[in-house]
């Protein structure tokens, strides 16, 4: 018996640093993760209306036939995110249902809009998503008006019809990133980083002058 | 009344603890005398010898540990010397200076940036300090055998790789903190 217990114990004492080499390097992992994985933004081109202009009202007319307005002062006081996605991209496909609770969960007031293909495929492709609660708008003079070039793209207008962010948005994270460049007012991840690039040699000169 | 060994493992831990505590200080002395510098306790002209000062007591202790001669005096010194970077982190920390290198990394120029300051490192001082305690209680007698000899070095390394290891998570969350935390 005693011999018994010494074994297990040097088994167990074998167990408890091999665990805690296992702890020690999935640590390590996670801290060089963060260190290569910056956080990624979502990509804004140059051309188009320019982030912080006040859009002008667009009234256009949405698949189910209603009329809606895209742009100027909400009334609601809500703020807009379209989403430009189209039948043939599969990218699109996996970000709706991330818009849709993105949306709910921000408040904010969702249009999905489109253009090409017959408007038989859009309506199907609607349906097949099950977004048929939101405004589609197939439209190809409001994609042009913004300069969308690749989808999925999106533009946030917030309630008084300023442009707050555009972009590419493959991820959900891109599709957050936008609504943070609005809440925090910083345009894209490049001027966050070089803020704070600012600020760290600002405040070492504060405490080395 | 504790265990001889356990006493031994505490003692052993804490003396190789101080001695590369030492070590790193001095190793990386300008960065040292930056961070101690940052805390803004200690009169300017002070800051350099202090940072002399301070890893050479962290090596005197840590020897004294190591050979078994740490009574009263070297446990009081240690506890002492503990509970004083805690008190310099917790003002620090209230201030709401979170964002100076906390002068305590190990491997944190492998990292690229120091380790800044959080109530974890306030926490693993205090823990440090009921290590002194215990350590510094007296030992019942008890003749140590060959098995407790191969215990308390496995016990050391594994001490020495969990604490690695919270290091490192402190770290880690220290990262995920600052992309979260606005820069004010």
């Amino acid at each position: 018996m005693p011999d018994a217990l010494l074994i297990s114990n040097a088994v167990l004492w074998c167990v408890v640093i091999v665990l805690a080499l296992v702890v020690l390097a999935l640590a390590r992992q996670v801290g060089v993760l963060h260190e290569r994985v910056a956080p990624a933004g979502a990509l804004m081109p140059t051309s188009g209306p320019k982030v912080g202009e006040r859009t002008q009202p667009a009234t256009l007319r949405a698949l189910a036939g209603t009329d809606i307005t895209v742009g100027g002062v909400s009334p609601d006081r809500r703020a807009t995110l379209v989403l430009w996605i189209s039948p043939t991209c599969p990218l699109c496909r996996g970000l709706v249902p991330t818009a849709v609770s993105m949306a709910r969960a921000e408040g904010l007031r969702l249009v999905f809009a489109s253009d090409g293909d017959s408007l038989e495929q859009h309506q199907a492709y609607v349906r097949d998503l099950g977004i048929e609660e939101f405004p589609y708008v197939v439209s190809q003079a409001f994609g042009i008006s913004h300069a969308v070039s690749k989808l999925p793209f999106a533009i946030l207008v917030d309630a008084d019809g300023v442009l707050r962010s555009k972009g590419l948005v493959n991820t959900r994270e891109h599709l957050e990133s936008l609504v943070l460049s609005m809440e925090s007012g910083v345009r894209s991840l490049q001027e966050y980083v070089g803020l704070a690039e600012r600020q760290d040699e600002a405040s070492l000169r504060g405490q080395h002058p | 009344m504790i265990d001889p060994l356990a006493s031994r493992v505490l003692a052993l831990a804490l003396g190789l603890l101080l001695l590369v505590a030492a070590w790193h200080k001095l190793a990386a002395r300008d960065a040292f005398v930056a961070a101690l510098d940052d805390y803004r306790l200690l009169p300017a002209g002070s800051v350099r010898p202090v940072a002399w000062l301070l890893p050479v007591i962290e090596a005197a202790l840590g020897l004294l540990w190591l050979a078994g001669l740490a009574r009263s005096g070297a446990a009081l010194a240690t506890g002492l010397l503990l509970a004083a970077y805690a008190a310099a982190m917790a003002i620090n920390l209230r201030l709401g200076r979170w964002n100076i290198g906390c002068g305590c990394g190990f491997g944190g120029a492998a990292s690229g940036r120091e380790q800044p300051l959080s109530w974890w490192l306030v926490l693993r001082n205090l823990l440090l300090i009921a290590a002194v305690v215990l350590a510094a209680l007296p030992s019942s007698q008890r003749t140590l055998g060959a098995y407790d000899w191969l215990t308390l070095a496995l016990a050391l390394v594994a001490l020495a790789l969990l604490y690695s290891g919270a290091s490192q998570l402190m770290r880690n969350g220290a990262a995920i903190a600052a992309w979260r935390k606005p820069r004010a």
